[in-house]
């Protein structure tokens, strides 16, 4: 059942968007929560849900007037993220794992280059949250839907 | 499957025009997103910027008596916050005033405080929050001091200590001199010389030597987090 996938991955991401809109304004920490539930949503969406889903997500998150350098990175970087999965040859908890990493790495260093340099205790601690929510959301996605989920 | 295939489509098409044509709706949508802190809680909150700003006063009478006040002379931009950066490091906000209520970049943005209704005071006070990063025809994006990338030189108490704010998740005091005397608890206002001079900013916190023991650093104690700002106000610039 596709819609329920995509259901399922719709409300995952509408909470990662809640988590992510309440953080941003505290001044701490920000975890790139949209980001790893969305990646992590890739390993049970065809990729022209992905699309929809990630448009909704930059349109949630989309600040400015003007369309920001920071929302295009952070569609392409997901998008980028969903077309390598089958690509990718581990495990599926660990492709998960990587696809996570490697796109808040590369969407913190394209997006907010220099600042990651800047403040590398800062980075490493939303990295690694980020990663961390992406294998929780991935897990979920699990039991929802049984073990084969991100099989290739 | 191909209708399925169809209406996914439509349904991309309609959220990339949302997108690029109506990201006002999201910003709305962020609004709604947003918890609202409890009335005793802000009221706690406003009390705490009020004492800052008296704090302010006194040590400008005490050691700036030619100053001239700088807050209550001059005509401001109120401002709704319409969202915030959504993503890590930076923390911007997209305030709701731009050029034509002739902001521009470089403006000081203030947090309002409410005086007490047995005030007797008619001028307004306000905080130092951040400053006008860009400008647009409706909007602007403000630099706040949670920002990383945010530093403004500011003075320290009735001494008139120099020192640098840097900002943060927790905004630091650096390059203060290593033979002044900083006191937890007094007042911090700005020094920039492209800001109103005397600007409230917060108040010190713990304070230490730097790594280099070279100066002396203290934490930024400020009476708001980045979620109460929801007004602000922006000086109008002078034609």
């Amino acid at each position: 059942m596709r819609w329920e996938k995509f259901l399922v991955a719709l409300v995952i991401v509408f909470f990662a968007i809640v988590f992510q809109v309440r953080l941003s304004g505290g001044g701490g920490a920000v975890v790139d929560v949209a980001l790893a539930a969305l990646v992590a949503c890739g390993a049970v969406l065809t990729v022209g849900e992905m699309a929809l889903l990630t448009v909704l997500a930059a349109w949630a998150l989309n600040w400015e007037p003007v369309f920001g350098w920071e929302i295009g990175v952070f569609i392409i970087v997901v998008t980028l993220a969903r077309l390598m999965r089958p690509f990718l040859p581990w495990q599926p908890w660990f492709s998960n794992l990587l696809a996570v990493g490697v796109a808040a790495l590369c969407f913190n260093f394209l997006a907010a280059w220099p600042l990651p340099a800047t403040d590398p205790v800062a980075f490493l601690t939303s990295w690694l949250g980020t990663i961390f929510v992406g294998a929780f959301v991935f897990q979920f996605l699990r039991v929802v839907f049984g073990r084969e989920t991100g099989s290739r | 499957m191909t209708a399925d295939r169809s209406i996914l489509l439509i349904l991309v098409a309609v959220g990339v025009l949302a997108l690029f044509f109506q990201p006002s709706a999201g910003w709305a949508l962020q609004g709604i997103l947003r918890t609202d802190e409890s009335s005793a809680l802000l009221a706690q909150m406003n009390l705490a910027r009020e004492n800052t700003v008296l704090k302010t006063r006194i040590a400008e009478s005490e050691a700036l008596t030619r100053t001239a006040a700088i807050l209550g002379s001059r005509d401001h931009v109120p401002a709704f916050v319409y969202s915030r950066y959504p993503f890590s490091f930076k923390n911007e906000l997209l305030i709701a005033a731009g050029k034509e209520s002739g902001l521009v970049a470089g403006s000081p943005v203030l947090l309002p405080v409410v005086p007490e209704a047995s005030s007797s005071s008619s001028t307004m006070s306000a905080i130092l929050v951040g400053k006008v990063r860009e400008v647009f025809e409706r909007t602007a994006s403000v630099q706040t001091v949670f920002d990383i990338g945010f530093q403004v030189a500011v003075r320290i108490g009735a001494a008139g200590t120099d020192a640098v704010l840097s900002g943060g998740a927790e905004p630091q005091l650096t390059l203060i001199p290593k033979s002044s005397v900083v006191t937890p608890g007094e007042v911090v206002y700005a020094a920039a010389p492209d800001l109103p001079y005397g600007l409230p900013i917060g108040e010190v916190g713990a304070v230490r030597m730097s790594a280099n023991q070279l100066f002396q650093e203290a934490a930024l104690s400020l009476s708001y987090t980045g979620n109460d700002l929801k007004i602000v106000v922006i000086p109008a610039a002078k034609n």
